[in-house]
């Protein structure tokens, strides 16, 4: 019994202790523009806003299983969403927000029954060419997308009067919404949803046999997902006032998977993947147009040396500096009795 | 004799012109226990694959307590109270033994949909599980992960696995598959503890468990029902002992 109660204690000093980095991470990021010019402020808020795509491409890859190489299709649909409403209406930002994220879910929806039956590769290629399709209209339908000079023309955004188009106001509204998107996965990674989706991650078999329409689950899983990533492409348009077809590209795609790969774990891991990505994106594009091939690289190398991403590798280096939080944590998670061989067999091989 | 839960009239199923099950009719009354035995490749799983939803049928029908499931997907045919195990044991690796029993439990109330609360605070569900668990004996590993524990264990939640949706059909595909003789030993209380109203059909090829457990038998034999008895007649039938029972001891035991 009171056993039962010092676990219910170390668990709760635990979860209190998993707190602590997402607080601090992102009260610095609340501080740091007080460091930095306005130049690294608009770069900052660009990674902030490939975080965003890189945490609603997990939610796919890395809870459902199903690996996309066309979630730019969505990140596309919310900034061209608005790019079009600002090009030939001059509309304001919350009526292109709500159309973004409309638009993004009524394309998940469609995709989502063209990849009904797909697995694994499949899953890659539909997925692709759809966005291939939608970045082929955005070159070629010139009378309304403008090709490849792209929309711009996309004015300061604003709400009921207030103006935050400001670099500086606009990434704390940035930093909010990343902060907001944060909790809302955090929070569907804990729900019955998200232990579903791993489910049916792991073994759809068993999921089916326990009564759950897979089919549906995959389904609402990218709906979530687009709507996410949409949002990240509404912010994009207005942080760059700008939106041409290479937010559709396949390598928009692939930079969201490297960042998911780079990043591992459920929720932070993707979010800092996305932000070292988008800062490599600007720095290494800015030195040379090669960036396909170092983004090449870049995967092979984090398959290589961190297949568990940055998540896993800040968590082995957190096992080897707090030896004692680790040993806390691991006789809670696993209760080893001594006495029973399979278990000690196992123990300590995996976590997390 | 109660009314009868399964029953399977004219089921047939082949893979590419062979035909794997012809013409197969039975059916299994509540609370009975029902073995199918037969030797490897006599159409044992796919049976079970057809009747669950796993396959769809070429002919026949399949109807769950009374009503016609033929054409149902298998996730509808659970929440009708159809539960299976796998052969292959099917089970969800990367969470921890708990999450697997919380998922069936929260899938069996209709709660797979909810995106907010989280599912190990349910504390209605985790009281469950601990209760499914203990009675396993698989409450000491519960914050393991799946892929960590034993195999031994993982046939065990197999079973558990079943239990959680509120089956009242259970379809057991070798839950002693790949389990040393002591170990299959320890699946018979586990077995016989089972609720009497629920209905269990039994694939079984470990002699042991299946005369301990069953009260009748079905022998399948390339696709079609050899015979249907007590476990008493089915060993005395000179047919079964020579098509299987006899091979079998030869073959040292299929697997
Ligand atoms: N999906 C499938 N496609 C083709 N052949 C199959 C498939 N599933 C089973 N079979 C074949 O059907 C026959 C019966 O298999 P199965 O039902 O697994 O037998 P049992 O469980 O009695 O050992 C075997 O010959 C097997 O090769
Ligand atoms: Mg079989």
């Amino acid at each position: 019994m009171s056993n039962s109660v010092s676990s219910t204690l170390v668990s709760l000093r635990l979860r209190g202790a998993k707190l602590v980095a997402p607080v601090l991470g992102f009260g610095a990021l609340a501080m740091i523009p007080y460091a930095l010019t306005l130049n690294e402020i608009h770069l900052l808020s660009a990674m902030l806003i490939f975080g965003i795509f890189a945490m609603s491409l997990n939610l796919l890859v890395g809870f459902g299983g199903m690996a996309s190489l066309g979630h730019a299709l969505f990140f596309g649909a919310g900034a061209y969403a608005v790019g079009l409403l600002s090009f030939h209406r001059d509309s304001g930002f919350a009526l292109s927000l709500l159309v973004g994220l409309a638009a993004a879910a009524l394309l998940a929806l469609v995709v989502g029954f063209l990849v009904r039956r797909a697995r694994g590769t499949a899953y890659l290629m539909i997925t692709l060419a759809a966005s291939q399709v939608f970045w082929g209209l955005a070159t070629q339908w010139k009378a309304v997308t403008n090709g490849d000079d792209g929309l711009f023309g996309i004015s300061s955004p604003s709400i009921l009067g207030w103006d935050f188009g400001s670099t500086v106001t606009y990434y704390y509204v940035v930093l909010v919404v990343v902060a907001g998107v944060f909790v809302l996965l955090t929070a569907i990674s804990r729900s019955p949803f998200g232990y579903v989706l791993r489910g049916v991650r792991d073994n759809e078999q068993r999921m089916r046999a326990v009564g759950v329409d897979v089919d549906r689950i995959r389904h609402l899983a990218l709906v979530i997902s687009a709507v996410i990533a949409s949002l990240g492409g509404v912010l994009y348009a207005y942080q760059e006032r700008y939106v041409g077809p290479d937010v559709l590209a396949a390598t928009t795609s692939g930079d969201g998977l490297l960042a998911v790969a780079l990043g591992g774990g459920a929720v932070a891991g993707p979010l800092v993947g996305g932000l070292v990505v988008g800062l490599l994106e600007d720095v290494v594009g800015s030195y040379t147009d090669r960036y396909l091939m170092i983004l090449g690289i870049l995967f092979v190398l984090v398959a290589i040396f961190l297949p568990r991403g940055l998540a896993g590798l800040a968590q082995s280096l957190g096992d080897t500096v707090r030896p004692r939080r680790r040993a806390a944590e691991q006789a809670i998670e696993q209760r080893v009795e001594p006495a029973q061989a399979e278990v000690t067999e196992t123990e300590g091989a995996h976590h997390g | 004799m109660a009314e009868p839960v399964l029953e399977v009239s004219g089921l047939s199923k082949s893979f590419g012109g062979i035909s794997v099950l012809s013409d197969v009719g039975f059916s299994v009354a509540r609370g009975e226990r029902r073995g199918i035995i037969g030797p490897n490749g006599a159409g044992k799983t796919t049976l079970f694959n057809v009747l669950s939803g796993y396959l769809p049928a070429d002919a026949g029908t399949v109807r769950l307590c009374g009503s016609d499931v033929t054409t149902l997907p298998a996730h509808r045919r659970a929440r009708m109270g159809l539960g299976r195990t796998f052969q292959i044991v099917a089970l969800c690796d990367e969470l921890t033994v708990e999450e697997n029993v919380l998922l069936g439990l929260v899938a069996s109330n209709r709660g797979e949909w909810r995106l907010l609360g989280s599912l190990r605070g349910r504390r209605g569900l985790v009281e469950r599980s601990r209760e499914l668990l203990s009675e396993a004996g698989l409450i000491d590993l519960r914050e393991h992960k799946v892929k960590a524990i034993a195999y031994g264990h993982r046939r065990v939640l197999e079973i558990v696995m079943a239990l959680t949706s509120r089956a009242r059909v259970l379809l057991l595909d070798e839950p002693a598959a790949g389990l040393s003789g002591e170990e299959s030993l320890r699946m018979i209380p586990l077995l016989e503890r089972l609720d009497r109203d629920l209905t269990i059909v039994l694939i079984e090829h470990d002699m042991d468990v299946m005369f301990n457990t069953v009260d009748r038998l079905l022998v399948l034999d390339h696709g079609t029902i050899l015979l249907e008895g007590t476990p008493e007649e089915v060993r005395s039938s000179d047919l079964v002992r020579e098509r299987y029972l006899g091979t079998q001891h030869a073959a040292g035991a299929g697997s």
